[in-house]
């Protein structure tokens, strides 16, 4: 009984400790202290090994999370190999049915570059940026840029190691475009751009994909952006039309430049 | 004397390796704990000094004066009464009695934790400690035999 209420009597004593801090006071403190610097090395030792096992932990939390981005990527580029041998499918059926109806059909190569950025436009509005390719890459103004299957610009100037590229939000950007298989202008904006002379009856919603349209030559229909509002303003022939980008320029840090001109 | 190199060893990996993989001393799994109890439960005395140098050499090798030794002192507290009144035949009951144990001790130590300072609760974490404590402790019965 007595070895019980000695247990329970050094108990609150040792709780006393810790909410009252009496490890401070200076008897105490000392005696701590004492006890402390005794095991010092050994807390060196012990400061070592923690800091070296939370070095091992991250490494391999980071190291796992790359693995895990790799084997998607992995399954991501499965995935479009087989997208492309369909593709490749189609190509030897449209084939097929151009020489059967004498279509005036070439199949697309176009030869592509990858191109790094290098500075974006500092007043914020994304109108345009640098890439590190130019003349000596065999750059020319006017060849089209992209970044996955959306559009981001067109080369506008061209010097000997870079480029610049104007992009879909500035203002003096302009292209032929065309919503559910109806051309239209589309011209650059930011933050949003505008599609032109869209007549009061043309049944626009938003949401519908705005595409790139080059109507002699056979390049990819890449995606410039979608509608985000329509609204018609007095009595014109015209109602306005709203188009958000679809290219997010600030994210871009390399680019693909399509060598054929627009 | 072995029994307090071993412990000291002991708290000596729970509180560099451990604590750096669990991330928190509340969440360590607590082997120390473990170890006394096999030596409480293997002798007739009190256990209070063993009691004592295990609490002290964690809360010296964690830098929280009082907060592991009054769990530890708790544990053989309620230990220490449970003898007097039941007896532990078998690897189960004191396998049983050892969880309820640390559960205890556990309980106690986050609670005059929380009282002094935020900590998020893990139950992830404890789930995962508690059952490699008791993995050890069963391990370690069974081998006694």
């Amino acid at each position: 009984m007595k070895r019980h209420g000695l247990t329970f009597f050094l108990l609150v004593l040792s709780l006393l400790l810790y909410f009252a801090d009496l490890s401070t006071l200076p008897y105490l403190n000392r005696f701590y202290e004492l006890l402390r610097h005794l095991v010092q090395p050994i807390f060196r030792v012990k400061g070592e090994l923690q800091e070296r096992t939370e070095r091992a932990i991250k490494t391999y939390v980071y190291l796992k999370g790359v693995s895990e981005e790799n084997q998607r990527l992995r399954r991501e580029l499965e995935r479009y190999a087989l997208y492309q041998s369909q593709l490749r499918t189609c190509e030897s059926k449209l084939m097929l049915l151009q020489k059967t109806l004498d279509l005036p059909y070439q199949p697309g190569e176009y030869p592509v570059l990858y191109a790094q950025v290098i500075a974006y436009d500092p007043s914020g509005n994304d109108t345009f940026f640098l890439i590190n390719k130019g003349q000596e890459a065999g750059l020319e103004e006017g060849m089209i840029v992209s970044y996955g299957d959306y559009l981001v610009g067109i080369l506008d100037r061209v010097y000997v190691g870079s480029s610049r590229v104007r992009t879909v939000y500035a203002r003096d950007f302009s292209v032929s475009a065309s919503v559910g298989g109806k051309a239209y202008i589309y011209r650059g904006g930011y933050p949003e751009g505008y599609l032109l002379h869209v007549h009061v009856e043309d049944d626009l919603r938003e949401g519908d994909v705005v595409l790139l349209r080059v109507p002699e030559k056979n390049l990819p229909q890449l995606t410039i952006g979608a509608v985000k509002a329509t609204s018609q303003e007095g009595k014109s022939f015209f109602k306005k039309v709203q188009v958000k980008p679809s290219a997010d320029v600030r994210r871009v840090s390399f680019c693909v430049v399509i060598k054929e001109k627009l | 004397m072995s029994f307090y190199l071993l412990a000291f060893l002991t708290a000596y990996l729970q509180s560099s390796f451990l604590l750096a993989l669990f991330g928190s001393s509340l969440f360590t799994p607590n082997f120390l704990l473990a170890y006394l109890f096999l030596h409480l439960m293997k002798e007739q005395g009190y256990g209070l000094k063993k009691t004592l140098a295990s609490g002290l050499f964690l809360d010296l090798l964690q830098d929280t004066p009082g907060l592991n030794l009054s769990g530890y002192l708790l544990f053989t507290l309620v230990l220490n009464l449970l003898k007097a009144r039941v007896e532990f035949p078998t690897v189960l009951s004191m396998s049983l009695t050892y969880l309820f144990l640390t559960l205890l001790e556990r309980l106690a130590v986050f609670v005059v934790f929380r009282l002094k300072y935020f900590v998020e609760f893990k139950p992830v974490l404890l789930v995962l400690s508690l059952s490699l404590e008791l993995l050890l402790v069963v391990f370690l019965l069974r081998k006694r035999g």
